[in-house]
């Protein structure tokens, strides 16, 4: 289920975003990972710290596409 | 805030901190509305009524529970104000609440630097005040459109402002654009103290969604409006001379000086930049005790913002503005407005009196200072009333306005690459100004931009093509771009404004001198490849304020015809109820009595006084005068419309001069008020749209808004200079495309008025409308008003004052010097100034009235003289000269003094002279007229010199 977020959540994104190399890999890892809605928020959110300004960015557009996706599916 | 309020906490403690307890009537209202969500809303409220807090408490309210029950990341709430200016006041005024609540808000506008904007791109603000343009910039933005997907609501602030512009209509469809991207509707509100006509002002914020309108505060507001008129004594007569400035002015600008002195911190509004500036320099001239400042849009934004810190900080106690102050800046607590004559619109003076006692509880003064003119007091009077009872004028919504869409059409396809045709005109459709835009129509559109490469078609589909973005990007803005230079200052290389290019080509040049921010300037040298113009400042009275475009305000239909009922009321009132009765339009005094003799004296002279519905048709020996109060554009669509149809019809070549109450016919052939009279009889309204097309196709006014559409739509470069376009080919080859057909929309609809000028044939030829006809010996009172206006309009611009610009020309002929040298026996050569001379001219010691007129610098040319007198041959140079000098020797033993006063004339000559001189002028005013066509007709052509 996360999977399917977040992949939907990267084409959504994919025309918006500087880096988009680092994403996409940064996607396909969290997809393999098979984890929870809330760990693959967590475990986003814990990248931002490292990540040079542009991709933090990114990675907050893929967190908040996420969220949205994730709510949207709950309604 | 009230305990009703339901407002959060940390709000209401804030509020309460900066001792804010009550809501004022329009936040009362609005709060608990817009707090509900969803409620598309029309705030219309007194200017200083806490409109903007009305909206961003309840709105930020919302967004502080977003941010509670998960982290913000994007823009939530965009803010659109027409000014850079105001997007930094609103920013100042929100953004400690903001940071209260945990929330972000930035500005982003045309100044807004690379920095900043990548700062908003990588964290954007969660409150976003931005301009139209930088909204229609943001847009199709990378990252920024992402952004843009959380937002929730749009306030358009000063929405009256953007209405009645092509600003606004580009605006309606960019919102449009704006709710396809988030994907769900977004709550539009929007904020106004003047709208004449609200119902279609919503529909425009709106479109096809339902708007509440709101009202408050109206009643709670006062308003002290009066009219001053005042008259020169002989203290103001000698202080004329000394500042080379007209007695009435100066009585007018001595009471300027004195009702600043008296205030604490003064709005002077003048209804041109020109004026403005004018004003300044005259009003520095005398040297008051204190500082004061002028301020409008052709200064550079370091000069504007310097003002309006000097006002609010206490340093200046006055500013000298044009509009670029109507709207709410922050410049502190103004206690008095001065308006320059009429503002000639209702929603202007409401606006203008606005800025002073700006909030609750306090009053708005504001006094007219009027010129002594029958029409500037009584127009300046209505103006009041319906002021008064805030009667402002409609926003003119332009609607299907081609340039707009074109842009649009490219900005919805950066939106979304390829998009269906039916699907197009959907997304068109919803905007208001576009809603009656046909798929036909639509069609012929986007195959003139296929044809410029603006997209692709491929059967239904529309596509971006290889100029799309290119073309969308340059052309954000759709204010008329008039080509601006730079007036630099060469002492402290900082630039003091901006000059139209079109004024700079034809009237500046190293060693000229022109007005700007209230100074006199020396121009020293201008740069041939940035067209930038140095400027040192220098000292002196005899100066030229320069020009800019689009400056004449027209007057409305609505206040022309209840200026001539009043006309009418007033000749029937009893005497002793006069007074009481002028009160109401705040007229008293003075004026009073000047309007009053004035109209009873044209009421003798005509029989009548022309009213809505009874025009006077005035012939004398200079020409005809059509009485008609209609307002500026019906009477300018009239006046060319009958026009043309003489020309047609007769072959008599008319000129065609028209104000808000009257048009003047003049020819050289003979006219007679039958001519007129027929053409009103004989054509319906249809034939007279049918002419009025053909023939404003051959106005330069239609080739400048040509030129201007041109540019807009693609087929003119953006960076051409005025001289480069071939107007006439590019008209007569686009006839029949979008191009032409938005022009033509836009001269009939923003210059015009053809179904006011229209109905006046239907009106006639049925007899619903009266035209007295009358000769009179010379122009009447009212037909004076157009006839003596005439020349100082061409000359100057728009200083409304009664033969002012003549005046100030005379001044400036007398103080001229020449050269004097006696070509008989060459015994006497003398510089002479012309005011010092008797009307005939004569050498002193000879008599001889053959006396040459030469240059001060011509100290050479006695030398000259002595060689042709001795029989000796002169260089082809020197032949030259001693022609030229001859002439004007036989022209002086002719005119006397008057030909030295038209020799003064800038750029006329001796040849030009003596084509201007004849036996037959003798008046001064038309000597002077004379003058002033000659100097005209040299401006017009030096380029070419």
């Amino acid at each position: 289920m996360t999977g399917s977020i977040i992949r939907t959540a990267f084409d959504n994104i994919a025309s918006h975003i500087s880096n988009i190399d680092d994403i996409r890999a940064l996607v396909e890892e969290l997809e393999a990972a098979d984890i929870s809605f809330e760990g693959l928020i967590e475990t986003l959110q814990k990248k931002i710290d490292d990540a040079e300004v542009t991709l933090r960015t990114d990675i907050r557009i893929l967190i908040n596409e996420c969220r949205h996706l994730e709510s949207r599916m709950k309604s | 805030m009230s305990a009703r309020t339901p407002l959060s906490k940390e709000i209401i403690r804030f509020l309460k901190s900066k001792g804010i307890v009550n809501p004022t009537p329009i936040q009362e209202k609005a709060i608990p509305l817009l707090l509900e969500g969803r409620h598309n809303s029309l705030l219309l409220a007194p200017t200083g009524s806490g409109k903007t807090e009305a909206v961003l408490l309840p709105l930020l309210n919302t967004l502080q529970q977003m941010g509670k029950e998960g982290e913000l990341f994007g823009f939530y709430i965009i803010y659109i104000t027409p000014l850079k200016a105001l997007n930094r006041d609103v920013f100042k005024r929100i953004i400690e609440l903001c940071e209260h609540l945990g929330l972000t808000a930035d500005v982003r506008h045309g100044d807004t630097t690379q920095y900043a904007r990548r700062k908003q791109a990588i964290k954007p603000p969660n409150l976003l005040i931005t301009t139209p343009e930088s909204l229609q910039a943001v847009l199709p933005g990378k990252r920024l459109r992402y952004h843009l997907k959380t937002v929730f609501a749009v306030i358009v602030d000063e929405v009256h402002d953007l209405a009645g512009s092509k600003r606004g209509t580009q605006l309606s469809l960019g919102l449009e654009r704006l709710e396809r991207l988030v994907g769900s509707e977004i709550m539009r509100v929007g904020l106004s103290a003047t709208v004449g006509n609200p119902k279609e002002v919503a529909r425009l914020l709106g479109g096809n969604k339902e708007i509440k309108t709101i009202w408050a505060g109206y009643d709670n507001r006062r308003v002290d409006l009066k009219i001053a008129m005042p008259l020169p004594t002989d203290q103001h007569k000698k202080l004329a001379r000394k500042l080379s400035y007209p007695p009435h002015s100066v009585a007018r600008l001595e009471t300027i000086v004195n009702l600043i002195e008296k205030h604490q911190s003064t709005l002077v509004f003048t209804n041109t930049r020109s004026f403005a500036e004018v004003l300044g320099a005259k009003m520095r001239a005398l040297k008051p005790p204190y500082e004061f400042d002028v301020h409008h849009g052709s200064l550079s934004k370091d000069a504007r913002l310097s003002a309006e810190d000097k006002l609010k900080t206490g340093v200046s106690k006055a500013i000298i503005a044009t509009s670029s102050l109507e709207l709410g800046i922050d410049i502190g607590q103004a206690d008095l407005v001065i308006q320059y004559s009429s503002p000639r619109e209702v929603s202007r003076l409401v606006q203008r009196v606005g800025r002073s006692g700006h909030g609750i509880g306090r009053t708005s003064k504001g006094i007219v200072i009027s010129t002594v003119n029958l029409d500037d007091i009584s127009e300046s009077g209505i103006i009041i009333k319906r002021a008064k009872s805030n009667k402002v004028e409609n926003a003119k919504i332009p609607k299907k306005a081609w340039d707009v869409l074109c842009h649009q059409i490219t900005g919805v396809l950066l939106d979304c690459d390829t998009i269906e045709r039916e699907l197009l005109l959907e997304v068109v459709n919803a905007a208001y100004p576009f809603s009656e835009v046909t798929s036909s129509e639509l069609n012929t559109l986007l195959e003139f931009m296929e044809g410029r490469r603006l997209l692709e078609l491929h059967g239904s589909e529309v596509s971006k093509g290889a100029r799309t973005r290119v073309f969308y990007y340059d052309r954000l803005s759709t204010i008329p771009d008039t080509r601006q230079v730079n007036a630099v200052d060469i002492t402290t290389r900082t630039s003091i404004g901006v000059l139209d290019e079109d004024y700079v080509s034809a009237n500046v040049e190293p060693g000229s001198v022109f007005v700007i921010r209230g100074r006199p300037w020396n121009v020293v040298s201008i740069d041939d490849e940035s067209g930038e113009v140095m400027c040192a400042p220098v000292t002196g009275t005899d100066t030229d304020a320069p020009r800019w475009i689009g400056e004449m305000i027209p007057v409305p239909f609505e206040v022309a015809t209840d200026v001539a009922k009043m006309w009418n009321s007033i000749l029937d009132q009893d005497i002793g109820n006069i007074d009481a009765w002028l009160a109401d339009f705040g007229i008293s005094g003075d004026s009073t009595k000047h309007l009053v003799e004035t109209l009873r004296q044209s009421k003798k002279e005509l029989g009548k006084i022309p009213s809505p519905d009874l025009f006077i048709l005035e012939t004398f020996d200079a020409g005809i005068v059509l009485h008609s109060p209609l307002g500026t554009r019906a009477n300018e669509t009239l006046g060319i419309v009958i026009a043309s149809l003489l020309t047609t019809r007769l072959g008599i070549v008319v000129a065609v001069e028209r104000d808000p109450y009257r048009i003047l016919f003049t020819a050289k052939d003979e006219l007679k008020s039958s001519h007129i009279l027929d053409v009103l009889n004989d054509y319906s309204g249809d034939q007279a749209s049918h002419i009025l097309r053909l023939a404003v196709k051959q106005t330069q006014n239609f080739a400048s808004r040509f030129v201007h559409v041109g540019r807009r739509m693609d087929i003119i470069r953006k960076d051409a200079k005025s001289k480069q376009i071939p107007v006439k080919y590019l008209i007569k080859s686009f006839e029949d495309t979008p191009v032409f057909e938005e022009a033509m929309r836009e001269v009939l609809e923003e210059k015009m008025d053809e179904k006011r000028a229209m109905e006046v044939f239907g009106r006639f030829s049925s007899g619903d409308l009266e035209i007295h006809e009358v000769k009179t010996l010379k122009p009447s009172p009212l037909a004076r008003l157009i006839v003596e206006e005439k020349t100082r309009f061409e000359v100057m611009g728009e200083i409304t004052e009664e033969n002012e610009v003549l005046r100030m020309m005379e001044e400036r002929l007398l103080s001229k010097q020449f050269r004097l040298i006696c070509m008989a026996e060459n015994h006497w050569n003398s510089v002479r100034t012309i005011a010092t001379m008797e009307d005939i001219v004569t050498c002193p010691i000879c008599e001889s009235k053959m006396i040459g007129v030469v240059q001060l610098s011509e100290k050479d040319f006695p030398k000259l003289l002595q060689k042709r007198l001795r029989g000796e041959i002169l260089t082809k140079e020197e032949e030259k000269k001693y022609q030229a000098a001859s002439l004007t020797a036989e022209l002086v033993s002719r005119y006397g003094k008057t030909a030295l006063l038209v020799l003064a004339g800038r750029g006329i000559g001796a040849t030009t002279a003596s084509r201007i001189l004849s036996p037959g002028l003798k008046e001064r005013l038309q000597i002077l007229k004379a003058i002033a066509k000659g100097e005209l007709q040299y401006e017009r052509t030096r380029p070419y010199w």
